[in-house]
């Protein structure tokens, strides 16, 4: 088991080695585009900005919470997509019948599919977090371990949220407008402070929508540190990541071949 | 006149087959328009001055809304035209390259606008209901500046794409002048917000034509306002036509084509 782990993690490393090698061949486009995110993520902070000039909290966070929301909710997204850029395609592979080239490879399916691609631009996101970190003053050693680790935390919620959603095409068929409304809806809550919601919005964001696991639960962390929460969001990860790997392999029994000649090398 | 509008009928024609992107387009505005009315609650139980009473504002976000429409496809088009070579067919025919992309993007966008008017309407009307004293015939004078929005902002971002003649990627300054619109332009919060000076200058620039005076004076409608974004447009779609016209007239001669 511990082998097999190991050997996964190798095998994500060299994917990402690889990747951003065949990405930085063409320097300018690479560093337009992750300096094109970082500058597009900030024009929200001027909106943030100006909104707190006018009052000083906002559904109980202060400005510094809200940088640190955004901070967490790219960085997370960021890290999905540098290791997992293909996951958003996944169904794309289910229904045009082209995974079998990675069904026949001797590593985990989901990893390889997902592994194989990565978004050049989503450094920019994974930097800009930390920016964020710098920026709300609490980039300190516990804050930059508190923010790894939910970072880490949420990037697993967040790719198992897409995993799933893309697993359903295993029974669905089409399911390009749900994943990306559900998508949309996930990433939308997660860059706007938790308080500002009624008690429906949240019941959904610790149940269907795991935005509050991801992001909001992290913050409260942030605030007022404490074990027991901590260890309900890697809970919460672990959970999040068994379903979606369930949905995955439970749905791979009916999934049919296109006898698409393709070669991955 | 009558080929432009030949071509904008077609483009109309054309749009129903993205109608599902269009549909996917719409359920994140009623998202954000969701969003916006749990933030501007919490913000006015905490008496943020803002100028407007809190349905006033959720009126004036709904209407800047219904304004984001898919301008990306004019700067892929032209960039992809002058890539691919496909310019050489099309400045040629018996019209004006840049009036075919303002009725071709017109077209596949005002039937997207309609609806999404339409769709932004119904979730006002159930998130705050209608605003108290509003006359049924300010809609038409409003729809009348909503349309010349529009239309300023087709030609503006053609105007930017046209850099595609020198530097064939016009992405960035498009997505600068996307980013302005955001921020100066009006379409997260009202840029009386801003600090006064930068609201001072932004107040006449062509960016805040396009929402901020508009969704302005639709919510809190009267004839001084609606007058001044009005001629403002006019002015403003008179001198970016000029300059629209100016650039690819410059830009088109030095063109080297690519393949084609």
């Amino acid at each position: 088991m511990l082998m097999e782990v190991r050997r996964h993690f190798k095998m994500l490393f060299s994917y990402v080695k690889f990747n951003l090698k065949c990405s930085s061949e063409y320097k300018i486009s690479f560093l337009t585009q992750i300096f094109g995110m970082i500058l597009n993520n900030g024009s929200f902070l001027i909106f943030w900005w100006i909104i707190f000039r006018n009052v000083n909290i906002i559904g109980g966070y202060s400005f510094d919470d809200v940088l640190i929301l955004w901070g967490l909710a790219s960085s997370s997204f960021g890290l999905t997509y540098i290791l997992f850029g293909n996951v958003r395609e996944l169904s794309d592979f289910i229904i045009s019948g082209r995974l079998d080239s990675y069904i026949l490879q001797p590593a985990d399916i989901v990893l390889n599919t997902c592994a194989s691609k990565m978004e050049v631009s989503s450094w920019g996101d994974l930097i800009y977090g930390y920016i964020l970190l710098i920026l709300a003053g609490r980039f300190d050693l516990k804050g930059a371990f508190l923010f790894t680790l939910f970072t880490v935390t949420g990037s697993i919620i967040y790719f198992s949220l897409i995993l799933l959603l893309n697993s359903l095409a295993f029974y669905l068929g089409n399911v390009e407008s749900t994943k990306r409304i559900l998508d949309m809806f996930f990433l939308a809550f997660a860059t706007y402070p938790e308080g500002i919601f009624d008690n429906f919005f949240r019941f959904m964001f610790y149940s269907v929508l795991p935005v509050g696991f991801s992001i909001y639960l992290p913050i409260r962390i942030f605030n007022n540190f404490s074990l027991l929460s901590i260890i309900l969001v890697i809970l919460a990860a672990l959970v999040w990541l068994f379903i979606s790997f369930k949905v995955f392999y439970s749905g791979l029994k009916r999934y049919e071949s296109a006898n698409i000649m393709e070669a991955k090398i | 006149m009558k080929k432009y509008l030949k071509i904008f009928k077609i483009s109309i024609k054309n749009n129903v087959t993205y109608f599902k992107d269009f549909i996917i387009g719409n359920v994140f505005t009623v998202i954000i328009v969701i969003i916006f009315f749990f933030l501007w609650k919490k913000l006015y139980a905490q008496n943020i001055k803002t100028g407007f009473t809190f349905q006033e504002m959720m009126w004036y976000l709904i209407v800047g809304e219904s304004f984001t429409l898919n301008y990306n496809r004019i700067h892929r088009n032209v960039a992809q035209d002058i890539k691919s070579g496909d310019i050489a067919y099309k400045i040629n025919k018996p019209y004006n390259y840049t009036l075919y992309i303002l009725f071709d993007t017109l077209g596949r966008n005002l039937l997207d606008f309609y609806i999404s008017c339409f769709i932004s309407f119904a979730v006002g009307i159930a998130l705050v209901g209608p605003i108290k004293g509003y006359k049924f015939y300010y809609l038409f004078f409003s729809m009348i500046i909503m349309l010349c929005g529009v239309i300023l902002n087709h030609i503006i971002h053609i105007t930017i794409s046209l850099s595609a003649l020198w530097v064939e990627e016009n992405m960035p300054y498009a997505w600068i002048y996307g980013k302005i619109v955001f921020i100066f332009g009006g379409l997260l919060y009202p840029i009386s917000l801003l600090p006064k000076w930068m609201f001072k200058v932004n107040f006449y620039m062509p960016w805040s034509f396009v929402v901020y005076h508009i969704s302005k004076t639709a919510v809190k409608f009267n004839w001084n306002d609606f007058l001044f974004t009005f001629l403002g447009q006019v002015i403003y779609i008179l001198m970016f036509l000029f300059l629209m016209l100016t650039i690819y007239r410059r830009g088109v001669k030095m063109l080297n084509v690519n393949g084609g």
